[in-house]
């Protein structure tokens, strides 16, 4: 049966009440201290709800922990965080804000199991109420029932593994699927035993899947689950700029990455990143917008969702996570139908065109120092085309409100270092995602600040049509950041 | 290239690229394409690597949580 406690937290001991409130078996010392470490103090009630029926704890128990010696109970407990606007009333079991909008004021929530080891079930939490969490994330709104009310929170999907039927690829794997299922209709959602079952061909039973899977195995999970993935993987040297650059353009597009890491066994889920705060100089003369990320945010199943993970080794003693971005060897970026045209290819094709865009605006102009691109929908880009219809003008509104292109575009930017300091591009060239590698000119439209030039995809030829902007007065054009939501 | 958008450019006003500029452009984006299929080459026989090592993820240890 429901029931409910209300804890409130005005230091991170107030957490140790969980152990009043909450059996055993659902480890509460060990939560309370992750949450001690882990949640800022933005943080300041806990809702805690008992007897909560979990669909992916339940799928374990039916097929693993019923069949076990030891009884396990079917029943969770999930633990939902607010500020200091809500209140709980205990006489009319309500949740009450001094606004009459609880909803405003929820940070989501976690599941805990009833397995007594590595308890921490699914979960979605809110980015500003992790500890060191900054930058931009790739997000999803989840709308929780609570007491009658629907909460939205905006978060991405995550768990601790179950230690002895899924380990932390499977719960990697279930993750990017879960965010997929919550974001995009057309995918099915899958619970974590289904997910054991993806793995191999064969119904692996309950010891096979505590032993882990290869890359291979994750590309078979993404395939069965209707994406299309690809795995890229570092080549020796550990600052292989390509790898790295092309992390950075599926991030930037959307898509989660799975994450492998050989030296420490693991595997994460990378879901955003931080610019450096203030610019590096890029060493060459054209360099890719990596070199200006500080850090990435992993949802990582050793920890709360959101952990910041360096590039490189800080020298700063026992902290968590302990690998830096030097220890990705591969990545499995689950791609959509309909983009043919890799990541790989686009770094070719925008270095090649940046000489020649370079030669175009002559050597009077800023020169053209860093290259970002991305992918996105057309209806994405028209929707920052009408947002930012003030800054773009009219004319440049109007072409992409017409442009007929495939769903999904590279966004190609270009831009010196001091614009981009102040979030300003100097070029951009649109490309079709569906191209094939081998088309001369997948091309729909490269415009800088006066000029721009529309291609025509519909013939053999693919002629430009060279217009005017008309954009006098208006400056430099607006940075696009339009997939990752800000924290 | 649709109706609408032949329209639309045809209202626009027009801006003057020498051909030299668009045909450095155009051989740029040929240029680019056996670079792409190199890359695209060596990407699929890493990734083949990859998926006969022996990178098996183990189960983390839940001690690890500060």
């Amino acid at each position: 049966m429901a029931s409910y406690d209300w804890i409130n937290i005005q230091s991170p001991q107030d957490y140790d009440r969980l152990g009043e409130v909450l059996d055993p078996e659902f480890d509460p010392v060990g939560i309370a201290k992750s949450l001690k470490s882990q949640v800022t103090a933005a943080a300041k009630g806990v809702l805690v709800e008992h007897g909560y029926v979990d669909k992916d704890y339940r799928s374990t128990f039916y097929n693993f922990y019923a069949k076990k010696g030891r009884q396990y109970r079917t029943d969770c407990v999930r633990l939902h965080f607010f500020d200091g606007e809500v209140h709980y009333d205990e006489a009319w079991t309500d949740i009450t804000s001094t606004d009459g909008r609880p909803q405003d004021h929820y940070f989501g929530y976690i599941v805990l199991r009833p397995t007594i080891v590595a308890t921490l079930g699914r979960s979605v939490l809110s980015p500003n109420i992790r500890q060191g969490a900054v930058g931009r994330a790739i997000q999803s709104v989840n709308n929780v029932n609570l007491l009658g009310y629907q909460l939205p929170v905006w978060g991405f999907p995550s768990m601790a593994q179950h230690v002895d039927i899924a380990v932390c690829a499977h719960v990697s794997c279930w993750a990017i699927l879960r965010y997929y299922s919550e974001t995009f209709p057309q995918y099915q959602e899958y619970l974590v035993h289904d997910i054991t079952q993806l793995v191999a061909p064969f119904d692996p039973g309950g010891l096979v899947p505590s032993l882990g899977f290869n890359v291979l195995g994750a590309e078979r999970v993404f395939q069965a689950a209707g994406c299309f993935p690809v795995l890229v993987g570092k080549r020796n040297s550990s600052s292989d700029e390509a790898f790295y650059s092309q992390l950075l353009a599926y991030l930037e597009s959307g898509f989660p990455l799975f994450v492998a890491m050989n030296s420490e066994e693991h595997a994460v889920v990378i879901v955003g990143y931080n610019w450096r705060q203030s610019q590096a100089l890029p060493s060459s003369s054209s360099a890719h917008a990596w070199t200006q990320v500080e850090t990435l945010l992993a949802v990582d199943d050793n920890l709360l969702p959101y952990s910041t993970v360096p590039l490189k080794p800080t020298g700063v003693a026992a902290t968590y996570p302990n690998y830096t971005a030097d220890s990705f060897d591969a990545f499995i970026v689950a791609l959509p139908d309909k983009i043919y045209y890799p990541a790989d290819a686009i770094e070719a094709f925008s270095k090649q065109v940046e000489g020649s865009l370079a030669r175009m605006r002559g050597p009077q102009q800023e020169p053209l120092q860093l290259r970002r691109y991305f992918i996105t929908t057309v209806s994405r880009l028209r929707q920052h085309a009408r947002e930012y219809r003030s800054q773009l003008g009219d004319t440049l509104v109007g072409l992409m409100m017409r442009l007929e292109t495939a769903q999904f575009v590279w966004v190609v930017e270009y831009c010196s270092v001091t614009q981009w300091q102040t979030g300003r591009v100097a070029a951009r060239a649109l490309v079709d995602a569906t191209a094939s590698p081998s088309d001369p000119v997948p091309i729909w439209l490269l415009h800088g600040e006066d000029v721009a030039l529309v291609f025509d995809r519909s013939s053999a030829q693919m002629n430009p049509t060279a217009i005017s902007l008309n954009r006098t007065g208006l400056g430099v054009l607006p940075r696009m950041e339009i997939n990752l939501r800000p924290i | 290239m649709n109706e609408k958008l032949r329209n639309y450019l045809a209202k626009c006003d027009p801006a003057t690229v020498d051909q030299a500029t668009l045909d450095d452009l155009r051989r740029a984006m040929e240029r680019a394409v056996p670079e792409i299929t190199e890359s695209i080459k060596q990407r699929e026989a890493l990734a083949a690597q990859l998926r006969i090592s022996s990178w098996t993820s183990s189960q983390s240890n839940p001690d690890k949580q500060d």
